[in-house]
């Protein structure tokens, strides 16, 4: 009886090639230097752009208070006693009444807004919704949020 | 050739040896010293020049009235200098002229001149320039062209209530009236940004970066309504010129509470005039509070509400008006010469006579009689916060110079003085269940950080509710008791007494001028406002109280009430 020969594998063993070629590992490394470097850059980069845009939305902000402290005081010009006074009597042509008739109604009297509308209360900001853990994680990488 | 050379160190390789290493260790001391010794030193003064640090202006609190209308409010303006130093570059510095000269209404040659007068330093070209017409400026880059950013205090309605609230400077301080009392809480504090720089001065967007955010001034709601204020000062004037007075005053209380409601002098001063005006002290003077005056006749109501409180008196106790009285030498007698006969308390103060105060100040002897006339805050500032306020003088007998007619007169409201804040003040008394309060001024102060409102304050009780309500009841006889009394308001019930008084100059008094005032509250049922009227001088044949400051208190009353009411419809017409 003839036997033929034959390598039989062991049982669970994996082929997996014993050195790992010293270019391959060449390469991993410098893609992770890399990716490292670009994720750098990229933070630097966003840290910039945020930079400016606080910068750009301070001026906004500024320019706006001042806006807003401007108008507050034409405002104030323009409810002036006199100027209301001379606003009747000059564009509106009232004259004083020479016999007054008064009516009361129930109705309460609106409720008064104060000026400068800045004592007005804002309405509060609600926080943004948490979102995915996905999402979270990728927030969380330097760079890529 | 034989060698000269030595095999041996010479003293010159040693000196030589010794020399070099003393140099090195001196480097080496010297790297120490600097590396760490002063380490903090050098770090500090490396971050100076690569930190820039900009201040941030904190704008001034706005002043706002009951209503909640701005007083005074800052708004932003710019400041604009040229670089002299950078505009030695001709050529650059005639473009920036060019460009900027129409934005500023000015010739480019005197511009191009003025920027380049001096080699170094900034040339101030315009001061508080509107700010859009700044921002445009700014967005220009132009060369040399430096905006700052400033602020200019604003008062929207004017010369209303301009002694009271007051005026800023150049330097953005109170210069008088609340603006310069409440400096500290106006202020506010500057913020600063510390960023570090580019070589050309940028701020570098990633690098550090501490900022301190500018706190702004507290915002001020003082208890004046800017219409009462208005009302005021419309009728103040008109009097003026009708009685053909130099100068008068007007306050307006809310007697419950000691809330001041509107204050006003005249002549007064304009927010935008010149500040080198040489009349600028006396115009810019809130006399209501700094001037003294005799209250004359309006002080018969605290030495009778003394008189009452100790029992010497009720409103139906009786005196024999000869229409004089002795006192010592000096012969007192009554305003119009007249002779009343037999007199009540009530008709003693309807008819204002001073034989009845001095009656009454006999009863009461001046033992009694003084430490209550200060009880009601006669002769001691009312501490209202205001810079300037007069105390008053009240000679007291053992003051030198003080005699036994000083009683008398003190009585009748002679030979003492008291500013119109204190004799209203102290009127308030009677609309207040004798409580005495301390004005105020401001009700709130609102900062980032707090918030303080400020309560009314009881200083003490002068006399009981029952003396007080007395006195009330007496002063509204006063008006409403007498046919055609000149302070009648129609629809409400008034309590009041005038006062006139003959101006005293530093030789005596001057007889043939006086001062004409009226102090009293109303409703009389439930007083929710008191009114002093002083007219100083009137000059248009009528000088009396009654002739000339009862019908101002008439007007002005009638148009608060108008004010706080409304036209109740049969008020209305019955009023009109």
């Amino acid at each position: 009886m003839a036997v033929v020969p034959r390598t039989v594998g062991r049982r669970g063993a994996v082929a997996f090639p014993q050195r790992v070629p010293l270019l391959a590992a060449a390469g991993l490394l410098l893609i992770a230097v890399a990716v490292t470097g670009l994720l750098q850059v990229l933070q630097s980069s966003r840290a910039a752009t945020a930079g400016y845009e606080i910068r750009r939305l301070e001026r906004e902000h500024a320019e706006l208070g001042a806006e807003v402290r401007l108008l507050e005081a034409d405002v104030a010009r323009l409810t002036r006693v006199d100027a209301v006074r001379r606003d009747a009597i000059e564009r509106l042509h009232m004259v004083p009444p020479q016999q007054a008739l008064h009516i009361s109604i129930s109705t309460p009297a609106p409720a008064r807004v104060a000026l400068p509308s800045r004592y007005v209360p804002l309405p509060t900001t609600q926080p943004a919704p948490a979102g995915a853990w996905w999402e979270r994680l990728l927030r969380r990488l330097p760079g890529l949020d | 050739m034989p060698d000269s050379r030595p095999d041996h160190l010479t003293w010159r390789h040693r000196a030589l040896i010794v020399a070099v290493a003393l140099l090195f260790a001196a480097l080496a001391a010297r790297l120490v010293q600097i590396q760490i010794v002063d380490h903090d030193r050098y770090v500090e003064e490396a971050a100076l020049t690569r930190f820039g640090v900009v201040a941030v202006a904190a704008p001034r609190g706005t002043i706002i009235d009951a209503t909640g209308y701005p007083l005074a409010i800052s708004i932003d303006t710019w400041d604009i200098y040229l670089d002299s130093f950078l505009w030695r570059d001709r050529e650059r510095a005639r473009a920036a002229a060019e460009r900027l000269a129409p934005e500023l209404a000015l010739d480019a040659g005197q511009l191009f001149a003025a920027g380049t007068a001096q080699r170094q330093g900034d040339v101030l070209l315009r001061r508080g320039l509107p700010y859009g017409q700044g921002l445009a400026i700014q967005r220009l880059g132009l060369w040399g062209v430096r905006t700052l950013p400033a602020s200019q205090r604003v008062y929207p309605d004017g010369e209303l209530g301009a002694q009271l609230i007051g005026y800023v400077g150049l330097d953005g301080r109170g210069l008088w009236g609340i603006e310069a009392d409440y400096d500290a809480a106006l202020l506010g504090r500057p913020g600063r940004i510390s960023s570090e720089r580019d070589p050309l001065g940028r701020p570098i967007a990633f690098a550090d970066r501490t900022e301190r955010a500018a706190a702004p001034g507290g915002e001020m709601r003082l208890t004046v309504d800017r219409f009462m204020q208005a009302i005021i000062e419309r009728r103040l004037a008109e009097a003026l010129k009708e009685y053909r007075a130099p100068s008068g005053s007007i306050l307006v209380m809310e007697p419950r509470t000691g809330a001041v409601l509107a204050m006003a002098s005249l002549p007064t001063i304009s927010p935008t005039g010149h500040l080198d005006d040489p009349d600028l002290p006396a115009l810019a003077r809130n006399r209501v509070v700094t001037d003294l005056y005799e209250p004359g006749s309006v002080l018969k109501t605290l030495t009778t509400a003394i008189a009452l409180e100790l029992g010497k008196v009720t409103p139906t106790s009786t005196y024999v008006d000869k229409g004089y009285v002795d006192v010592g030498p000096s012969r007192i007698r009554n305003w119009d010469f007249q002779a009343y006969g037999q007199v009540t308390v009530t008709e003693f103060l309807q008819r204002s006579l001073n034989t009845g105060a001095v009656w009454l100040s006999g009863l009461i002897g001046a033992d009694d009689f003084y430490p209550r006339l200060r009880a009601f805050g006669i002769g001691e500032p009312t501490h209202i916060g205001l810079s300037g306020e007069a105390e008053g003088m009240l000679r007291l007998p053992r003051d030198a110079g003080w005699y036994p007619v000083d009683l008398a007169t003190n009585a009748y409201g002679q030979g003492l003085a008291a500013t119109p804040l204190q004799v209203l003040t102290a009127v308030n008394v009677f609309a207040n269940g004798g409580k005495l309060m301390r004005p105020y001024l401001v009700g709130e102060i609102v900062t980032p950080q707090e918030r303080r409102v400020f309560s009314p304050v009881e200083v003490r009780q002068v006399v009981s509710p029952a003396t007080a309500a007395t006195m009330a009841k007496l002063m509204e006889q006063v008006v409403e008791g007498v046919e055609y009394h000149g302070a009648r308001v129609p629809g409400y019930h008034v309590a009041g007494k005038t006062g006139t008084t003959i101006v005293s100059i530093s030789t005596g008094y001057q007889f043939d001028t006086t001062i004409a005032s009226f102090a009293g509250f109303l409703p009389y049922e439930h007083p929710r406002v008191s009114i002093l009227v002083k007219i100083d001088q009137p000059d248009g044949g009528l000088r009396l109280g009654g002739q000339v400051a009862a019908p101002v208190f008439a007007r002005v009353a009638a148009d608060i009430m108008e004010y706080l009411d409304g036209p109740a419809a049969g008020r209305t017409a019955a009023a009109r």
